[in-house]
Protein backbone atom coordinates (compact mmCIF):
# COMPACT_ATOMS: atom_id res chain seq x y z
CA UNK A 1 0.00 0.00 0.00
CA UNK A 2 2.80 2.41 0.97
CA UNK A 3 4.67 1.60 -2.26
CA UNK A 4 1.58 2.34 -4.35
CA UNK A 5 1.07 5.68 -2.59
CA UNK A 6 4.77 6.59 -2.99
CA UNK A 7 4.60 5.73 -6.69
CA UNK A 8 1.50 7.91 -7.21
CA UNK A 9 3.15 10.85 -5.44
CA UNK A 10 6.40 10.42 -7.40
CA UNK A 11 4.53 10.28 -10.71
CA UNK A 12 2.58 13.38 -9.81
CA UNK A 13 5.78 15.21 -8.94
CA UNK A 14 7.37 14.26 -12.26
CA UNK A 15 4.25 15.41 -14.04
CA UNK A 16 4.40 18.79 -12.30
CA UNK A 17 8.01 19.45 -13.15
CA UNK A 18 7.75 18.15 -16.70
CA UNK A 19 5.10 20.65 -17.72
CA UNK A 20 6.00 23.65 -19.79
CA UNK A 21 4.44 27.03 -19.17
CA UNK A 22 4.93 30.09 -17.04
CA UNK A 23 6.14 29.91 -13.48
CA UNK A 24 4.80 32.07 -10.71
CA UNK A 25 5.67 32.08 -7.02
CA UNK A 26 3.56 32.99 -4.01
CA UNK A 27 4.03 33.09 -0.28
CA UNK A 28 1.14 32.04 1.91
CA UNK A 29 0.86 32.46 5.67
CA UNK A 30 -1.89 30.67 7.58
CA UNK A 31 -2.91 30.74 11.21
CA UNK A 32 -5.28 27.81 11.87
CA UNK A 33 -6.77 27.52 15.36
CA UNK A 34 -8.72 24.39 16.34
CA UNK A 35 -10.95 23.99 19.38
CA UNK A 36 -13.41 21.39 20.63
CA UNK A 37 -16.98 22.39 21.44
CA UNK A 38 -18.38 18.98 22.37
CA UNK A 39 -17.35 15.32 22.50
CA UNK A 40 -17.72 14.92 18.74
CA UNK A 41 -17.68 18.47 17.34
CA UNK A 42 -14.58 20.44 16.63
CA UNK A 43 -14.21 23.91 15.15
CA UNK A 44 -11.33 25.39 13.19
CA UNK A 45 -10.81 29.03 12.35
CA UNK A 46 -8.09 29.87 9.87
CA UNK A 47 -6.82 33.27 8.75
CA UNK A 48 -4.72 33.18 5.60
CA UNK A 49 -2.80 35.75 3.62
CA UNK A 50 -1.12 35.18 0.25
CA UNK A 51 1.21 37.39 -1.75
CA UNK A 52 2.67 36.72 -5.18
CA UNK A 53 6.29 37.78 -5.61
CA UNK A 54 7.65 36.29 -8.87
CA UNK A 55 6.56 35.89 -12.49
CA UNK A 56 8.74 34.15 -15.04
CA UNK A 57 7.74 36.50 -17.85
CA UNK A 58 8.91 39.44 -15.76
CA UNK A 59 12.00 37.70 -14.44
CA UNK A 60 14.23 40.31 -15.99
CA UNK A 61 12.61 42.86 -13.71
CA UNK A 62 12.93 42.95 -9.98
CA UNK A 63 10.72 40.78 -7.84
CA UNK A 64 7.29 42.30 -7.69
CA UNK A 65 4.31 41.90 -5.39
CA UNK A 66 1.46 41.39 -7.82
CA UNK A 67 -1.37 39.49 -6.18
CA UNK A 68 -2.57 39.14 -2.66
CA UNK A 69 -5.59 38.11 -0.73
CA UNK A 70 -6.77 37.82 2.81
CA UNK A 71 -9.22 35.13 3.79
CA UNK A 72 -11.01 33.82 6.85
CA UNK A 73 -12.30 30.25 6.97
CA UNK A 74 -14.53 28.63 9.53
CA UNK A 75 -14.84 24.84 9.65
CA UNK A 76 -17.14 22.70 11.80
CA UNK A 77 -16.09 19.05 12.00
CA UNK A 78 -18.07 16.09 13.30
CA UNK A 79 -16.03 13.01 14.22
CA UNK A 80 -18.03 10.06 13.02
CA UNK A 81 -15.43 7.57 14.27
CA UNK A 82 -11.79 7.81 15.37
CA UNK A 83 -10.73 7.83 11.73
CA UNK A 84 -13.60 9.39 9.81
CA UNK A 85 -14.72 13.01 10.09
CA UNK A 86 -17.32 15.10 8.28
CA UNK A 87 -16.72 18.82 7.84
CA UNK A 88 -18.67 21.80 6.58
CA UNK A 89 -16.99 25.15 6.07
CA UNK A 90 -17.39 28.71 4.90
CA UNK A 91 -14.65 30.94 3.50
CA UNK A 92 -14.63 34.66 2.83
CA UNK A 93 -11.78 35.82 0.62
CA UNK A 94 -10.93 39.39 -0.18
CA UNK A 95 -8.70 39.55 -3.28
CA UNK A 96 -6.45 42.62 -3.39
CA UNK A 97 -8.13 43.93 -0.24
CA UNK A 98 -6.25 47.22 -0.25
CA UNK A 99 -7.36 48.12 -3.80
CA UNK A 100 -10.71 49.61 -4.74
CA UNK A 101 -11.01 47.10 -7.61
CA UNK A 102 -10.61 44.20 -5.18
CA UNK A 103 -12.81 41.16 -5.69
CA UNK A 104 -14.67 39.19 -3.08
CA UNK A 105 -15.26 35.50 -2.88
CA UNK A 106 -17.55 33.35 -0.77
CA UNK A 107 -17.00 29.63 -0.63
CA UNK A 108 -19.04 26.80 0.88
CA UNK A 109 -17.28 23.54 1.58
CA UNK A 110 -18.30 20.00 2.49
CA UNK A 111 -15.68 17.33 3.08
CA UNK A 112 -15.06 13.85 4.35
CA UNK A 113 -11.70 13.13 5.97
CA UNK A 114 -10.37 9.63 6.51
CA UNK A 115 -7.27 8.65 8.47
CA UNK A 116 -6.04 5.41 6.90
CA UNK A 117 -3.00 4.87 9.08
CA UNK A 118 -2.13 6.47 12.38
CA UNK A 119 1.23 5.76 13.90
CA UNK A 120 4.05 6.57 13.39
CA UNK A 121 3.36 7.38 9.70
CA UNK A 122 -0.07 8.86 9.21
CA UNK A 123 -1.86 8.67 5.90
CA UNK A 124 -5.04 10.63 5.33
CA UNK A 125 -7.51 11.28 2.53
CA UNK A 126 -9.66 14.35 2.09
CA UNK A 127 -12.51 14.53 -0.39
CA UNK A 128 -13.99 18.01 -0.61
CA UNK A 129 -16.81 19.59 -2.60
CA UNK A 130 -16.91 23.37 -2.90
CA UNK A 131 -19.26 26.00 -4.26
CA UNK A 132 -17.29 29.13 -5.11
CA UNK A 133 -19.11 32.43 -5.52
CA UNK A 134 -17.04 35.28 -6.98
CA UNK A 135 -18.14 38.75 -7.99
CA UNK A 136 -18.39 37.70 -11.66
CA UNK A 137 -18.76 33.94 -11.65
CA UNK A 138 -19.80 30.81 -9.85
CA UNK A 139 -17.96 27.48 -9.92
CA UNK A 140 -18.26 23.99 -8.50
CA UNK A 141 -15.06 22.31 -7.37
CA UNK A 142 -14.29 18.72 -6.41
CA UNK A 143 -10.94 17.99 -4.87
CA UNK A 144 -9.19 14.95 -3.46
CA UNK A 145 -6.03 15.09 -1.38
CA UNK A 146 -3.86 12.25 -0.15
CA UNK A 147 -1.35 13.25 2.49
CA UNK A 148 1.12 11.63 4.84
CA UNK A 149 3.27 12.83 7.69
CA UNK A 150 5.81 11.16 9.94
CA UNK A 151 8.07 12.17 12.85
CA UNK A 152 11.66 12.46 11.68
CA UNK A 153 12.95 11.03 14.94
CA UNK A 154 11.46 8.00 16.65
CA UNK A 155 7.88 6.83 16.55
CA UNK A 156 6.29 9.63 18.55
CA UNK A 157 6.21 13.31 17.74
CA UNK A 158 7.47 15.01 20.86
CA UNK A 159 7.74 18.68 21.66
CA UNK A 160 10.40 20.48 19.60
CA UNK A 161 10.75 17.55 17.21
CA UNK A 162 10.47 17.77 13.44
CA UNK A 163 8.16 15.88 11.13
CA UNK A 164 7.99 15.55 7.36
CA UNK A 165 4.82 15.96 5.36
CA UNK A 166 3.94 15.20 1.75
CA UNK A 167 0.68 15.48 -0.14
CA UNK A 168 -0.87 15.46 -3.56
CA UNK A 169 -4.22 16.94 -4.48
CA UNK A 170 -6.31 16.93 -7.62
CA UNK A 171 -8.73 19.84 -8.01
CA UNK A 172 -11.43 19.85 -10.67
CA UNK A 173 -13.43 22.97 -11.42
CA UNK A 174 -16.57 23.20 -13.53
CA UNK A 175 -19.64 25.33 -14.06
CA UNK A 176 -21.50 27.37 -16.69
CA UNK A 177 -19.48 30.52 -16.06
CA UNK A 178 -15.97 29.01 -15.81
CA UNK A 179 -13.71 26.78 -17.89
CA UNK A 180 -13.56 23.18 -16.80
CA UNK A 181 -10.06 22.46 -15.51
CA UNK A 182 -8.13 19.80 -13.63
CA UNK A 183 -5.32 21.02 -11.41
CA UNK A 184 -2.60 19.05 -9.63
CA UNK A 185 -1.02 20.26 -6.41
CA UNK A 186 1.96 18.47 -4.94
CA UNK A 187 3.54 19.53 -1.66
CA UNK A 188 6.57 18.58 0.37
CA UNK A 189 7.23 20.15 3.72
CA UNK A 190 8.63 20.03 7.19
CA UNK A 191 7.07 20.90 10.51
CA UNK A 192 8.07 21.32 14.10
CA UNK A 193 5.96 20.70 17.17
CA UNK A 194 6.58 23.85 19.18
CA UNK A 195 4.46 22.96 22.17
CA UNK A 196 1.95 20.36 23.27
CA UNK A 197 -0.73 22.15 21.28
CA UNK A 198 1.06 24.01 18.53
CA UNK A 199 3.20 23.36 15.51
CA UNK A 200 4.76 25.31 12.70
CA UNK A 201 4.81 23.90 9.18
CA UNK A 202 6.58 25.05 6.02
CA UNK A 203 5.75 23.49 2.67
CA UNK A 204 6.75 24.00 -0.92
CA UNK A 205 3.87 23.37 -3.28
CA UNK A 206 3.80 23.14 -7.08
CA UNK A 207 0.40 23.78 -8.62
CA UNK A 208 -0.03 22.77 -12.24
CA UNK A 209 -3.32 24.21 -13.35
CA UNK A 210 -5.21 22.72 -16.25
CA UNK A 211 -2.99 19.64 -16.51
CA UNK A 212 -5.10 18.31 -19.39
CA UNK A 213 -4.22 21.34 -21.55
CA UNK A 214 -1.35 23.85 -21.20
CA UNK A 215 -0.57 24.19 -17.54
CA UNK A 216 0.92 27.14 -15.74
CA UNK A 217 3.15 26.01 -12.89
CA UNK A 218 2.83 28.06 -9.75
CA UNK A 219 5.10 27.65 -6.77
CA UNK A 220 3.74 28.32 -3.30
CA UNK A 221 5.78 28.70 -0.17
CA UNK A 222 3.26 27.88 2.52
CA UNK A 223 3.86 28.62 6.17
CA UNK A 224 1.35 27.73 8.84
CA UNK A 225 1.24 28.02 12.59
CA UNK A 226 -1.27 25.54 13.96
CA UNK A 227 -2.85 25.93 17.36
CA UNK A 228 -5.02 23.45 19.19
CA UNK A 229 -6.86 24.98 22.14
CA UNK A 230 -8.20 21.69 23.63
CA UNK B 1 1.97 43.90 2.29
CA UNK B 2 0.95 45.35 5.67
CA UNK B 3 -1.37 42.40 6.14
CA UNK B 4 1.46 40.01 5.38
CA UNK B 5 3.74 41.68 7.91
CA UNK B 6 0.96 41.73 10.53
CA UNK B 7 0.31 37.99 10.08
CA UNK B 8 4.01 37.27 10.21
CA UNK B 9 4.32 39.18 13.48
CA UNK B 10 1.33 37.25 14.88
CA UNK B 11 3.04 34.03 13.84
CA UNK B 12 6.33 34.93 15.52
CA UNK B 13 4.57 36.18 18.68
CA UNK B 14 2.37 33.12 18.93
CA UNK B 15 5.29 30.76 18.44
CA UNK B 16 7.07 32.47 21.32
CA UNK B 17 4.28 31.80 23.79
CA UNK B 18 3.67 28.27 22.54
CA UNK B 19 6.66 26.49 24.03
CA UNK B 20 5.63 24.11 26.76
CA UNK B 21 6.31 20.89 28.57
CA UNK B 22 9.27 18.65 28.24
CA UNK B 23 8.26 15.14 27.23
CA UNK B 24 10.40 13.49 24.60
CA UNK B 25 11.93 10.45 23.04
CA UNK B 26 15.45 10.91 21.74
CA UNK B 27 17.43 8.58 19.50
CA UNK B 28 20.90 8.06 20.97
CA UNK B 29 24.09 6.28 19.95
CA UNK B 30 25.20 3.02 21.50
CA UNK B 31 28.14 4.86 23.08
CA UNK B 32 25.69 7.01 25.07
CA UNK B 33 24.00 3.98 26.63
CA UNK B 34 25.29 2.80 30.05
CA UNK B 35 27.72 -0.10 29.67
CA UNK B 36 25.68 -2.30 32.04
CA UNK B 37 22.74 -2.16 29.59
CA UNK B 38 24.90 -3.07 26.60
CA UNK B 39 26.34 -5.94 28.62
CA UNK B 40 22.90 -7.36 29.38
CA UNK B 41 21.71 -7.03 25.79
CA UNK B 42 24.84 -8.24 24.00
CA UNK B 43 24.22 -12.01 24.12
CA UNK B 44 20.74 -11.50 22.64
CA UNK B 45 21.46 -8.88 19.99
CA UNK B 46 24.58 -10.21 18.25
CA UNK B 47 24.45 -9.32 14.53
CA UNK B 48 21.19 -7.45 15.04
CA UNK B 49 20.54 -3.80 14.31
CA UNK B 50 19.59 -2.14 17.60
CA UNK B 51 18.08 1.32 17.98
CA UNK B 52 18.64 3.06 21.30
CA UNK B 53 16.25 5.67 22.62
CA UNK B 54 16.34 7.84 25.72
CA UNK B 55 12.84 8.58 26.88
CA UNK B 56 11.82 11.25 29.35
CA UNK B 57 8.22 11.37 30.55
CA UNK B 58 7.72 13.88 33.34
CA UNK B 59 10.04 12.76 36.13
CA UNK B 60 10.55 9.27 34.76
CA UNK B 61 13.45 8.65 32.40
CA UNK B 62 14.45 5.42 30.75
CA UNK B 63 16.60 3.81 28.08
CA UNK B 64 14.92 1.74 25.43
CA UNK B 65 16.51 -0.72 23.02
CA UNK B 66 14.49 -1.70 19.93
CA UNK B 67 15.40 -4.56 17.65
CA UNK B 68 13.93 -7.25 15.44
CA UNK B 69 14.68 -10.89 16.17
CA UNK B 70 13.10 -14.02 14.68
CA UNK B 71 10.65 -11.78 12.76
CA UNK B 72 9.40 -10.19 15.97
CA UNK B 73 9.84 -6.61 17.18
CA UNK B 74 11.30 -6.24 20.68
CA UNK B 75 11.39 -3.20 22.90
CA UNK B 76 13.50 -3.54 26.04
CA UNK B 77 13.22 -0.82 28.66
CA UNK B 78 15.74 -0.01 31.42
CA UNK B 79 15.75 2.66 34.11
CA UNK B 80 18.57 5.20 34.23
CA UNK B 81 20.55 2.97 36.61
CA UNK B 82 20.53 0.21 34.03
CA UNK B 83 17.95 -1.99 35.75
CA UNK B 84 15.66 -3.86 33.38
CA UNK B 85 12.02 -2.74 33.64
CA UNK B 86 10.27 -4.82 30.99
CA UNK B 87 10.47 -6.42 27.56
CA UNK B 88 7.65 -5.84 25.08
CA UNK B 89 7.03 -7.82 21.90
CA UNK B 90 4.63 -6.80 19.14
CA UNK B 91 2.21 -9.52 18.15
CA UNK B 92 -1.05 -9.94 16.33
CA UNK B 93 -4.07 -9.77 18.59
CA UNK B 94 -5.75 -12.61 16.74
CA UNK B 95 -2.83 -14.89 17.63
CA UNK B 96 -3.78 -14.79 21.34
CA UNK B 97 -5.51 -17.75 22.98
CA UNK B 98 -9.27 -17.80 22.55
CA UNK B 99 -9.89 -17.81 26.31
CA UNK B 100 -7.62 -14.80 26.82
CA UNK B 101 -9.30 -12.89 23.97
CA UNK B 102 -12.73 -13.64 25.43
CA UNK B 103 -11.69 -12.14 28.77
CA UNK B 104 -10.23 -9.02 27.13
CA UNK B 105 -13.19 -8.52 24.80
CA UNK B 106 -15.59 -9.02 27.70
CA UNK B 107 -13.91 -6.07 29.45
CA UNK B 108 -13.96 -3.98 26.26
CA UNK B 109 -17.66 -4.66 25.64
CA UNK B 110 -18.56 -3.68 29.21
CA UNK B 111 -16.44 -0.53 29.09
CA UNK B 112 -17.47 0.84 25.72
CA UNK B 113 -20.15 0.88 23.06
CA UNK B 114 -17.63 0.26 20.29
CA UNK B 115 -13.93 -0.54 20.17
CA UNK B 116 -11.12 -1.26 17.75
CA UNK B 117 -7.84 -2.88 18.77
CA UNK B 118 -4.94 -1.12 17.05
CA UNK B 119 -1.87 -2.73 18.58
CA UNK B 120 -1.06 -5.63 20.86
CA UNK B 121 2.14 -6.27 22.79
CA UNK B 122 3.16 -9.06 25.12
CA UNK B 123 4.96 -7.63 28.11
CA UNK B 124 7.47 -9.52 30.23
CA UNK B 125 7.81 -7.47 33.40
CA UNK B 126 11.12 -7.85 35.19
CA UNK B 127 10.08 -8.45 38.77
CA UNK B 128 13.20 -10.01 40.30
CA UNK B 129 16.26 -12.09 39.53
CA UNK B 130 18.69 -11.75 36.65
CA UNK B 131 17.76 -9.39 33.81
CA UNK B 132 19.14 -11.89 31.32
CA UNK B 133 16.65 -14.49 32.55
CA UNK B 134 13.68 -12.21 31.78
CA UNK B 135 15.19 -11.41 28.37
CA UNK B 136 15.65 -15.11 27.68
CA UNK B 137 12.00 -15.80 28.56
CA UNK B 138 10.92 -13.06 26.17
CA UNK B 139 13.20 -14.08 23.29
CA UNK B 140 12.16 -17.72 23.62
CA UNK B 141 8.51 -16.74 23.91
CA UNK B 142 8.11 -18.67 27.17
CA UNK B 143 4.63 -18.51 28.58
CA UNK B 144 5.33 -19.61 32.18
CA UNK B 145 7.03 -16.27 32.94
CA UNK B 146 5.03 -13.33 34.37
CA UNK B 147 3.29 -11.93 31.30
CA UNK B 148 1.00 -8.99 30.73
CA UNK B 149 -0.64 -7.81 27.54
CA UNK B 150 -0.63 -4.16 26.50
CA UNK B 151 -3.25 -3.08 23.97
CA UNK B 152 -3.81 0.20 22.18
CA UNK B 153 -7.54 0.50 21.64
CA UNK B 154 -9.92 3.06 20.15
CA UNK B 155 -13.01 3.16 22.35
CA UNK B 156 -16.36 4.90 22.17
CA UNK B 157 -17.49 5.65 25.71
CA UNK B 158 -20.84 7.43 26.09
CA UNK B 159 -20.48 8.92 22.59
CA UNK B 160 -16.99 10.21 23.36
CA UNK B 161 -14.13 8.91 21.20
CA UNK B 162 -10.97 8.06 23.14
CA UNK B 163 -7.86 5.97 22.60
CA UNK B 164 -6.40 4.02 25.53
CA UNK B 165 -3.39 1.94 26.38
CA UNK B 166 -4.85 -0.97 28.37
CA UNK B 167 -2.92 -3.48 30.43
CA UNK B 168 -4.22 -7.01 31.09
CA UNK B 169 -2.59 -9.88 32.93
CA UNK B 170 -1.89 -13.31 31.41
CA UNK B 171 -5.48 -14.49 31.85
CA UNK B 172 -7.03 -11.26 30.58
CA UNK B 173 -7.84 -9.57 33.86
CA UNK B 174 -7.82 -5.81 33.48
CA UNK B 175 -4.98 -4.08 35.37
CA UNK B 176 -4.83 -0.45 34.29
CA UNK B 177 -5.49 2.03 31.50
CA UNK B 178 -3.88 5.20 30.24
CA UNK B 179 -5.39 7.78 27.91
CA UNK B 180 -3.50 8.22 24.64
CA UNK B 181 -3.38 11.74 23.25
CA UNK B 182 -3.48 11.34 19.48
CA UNK B 183 -1.63 13.83 17.32
CA UNK B 184 -3.84 16.60 15.98
CA UNK B 185 -4.91 15.97 12.39
CA UNK B 186 -5.46 19.62 11.48
CA UNK B 187 -2.51 19.70 9.07
CA UNK B 188 -3.83 16.64 7.24
CA UNK B 189 -7.49 17.59 7.03
CA UNK B 190 -7.70 21.40 6.62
Amino acid sequence: MRRVISAILALSALNSFAQTGELEAHWEIALPVSYTISERWKMNTTVTSRTGFYRQEQAADNLELFVNFLEVTQYATYRETHDISLTVGYRYRSINPTESSGEREHRLMQQIGIIHLRSPTRIASRLRIEQRFRTDDFAHRIRYRLSADRPLQGEKLDVREFYGIISNELVSQFGNEVDTTLENRISVGIGNKWGQSSKIQIEGQIRSDDILDTPVNTFYLMTGLYFNLD
Amino acid sequence: MKILVFLLLCLVFASGIAQEKDEREQRIKETEVPASIIEVLEPFTKDLKVKYIFERDGEHSSYEAKFRSKSRFFSVEFDTLGTLEDVEIDLKYKSLDKELKNQIEDYLRKSSTAYKILRCQRQYAHVSGEASQTLKHAINNESHAPINYELEVDMTVEKALHSYELLFDHIGTFISKRLIINRATDNLLY
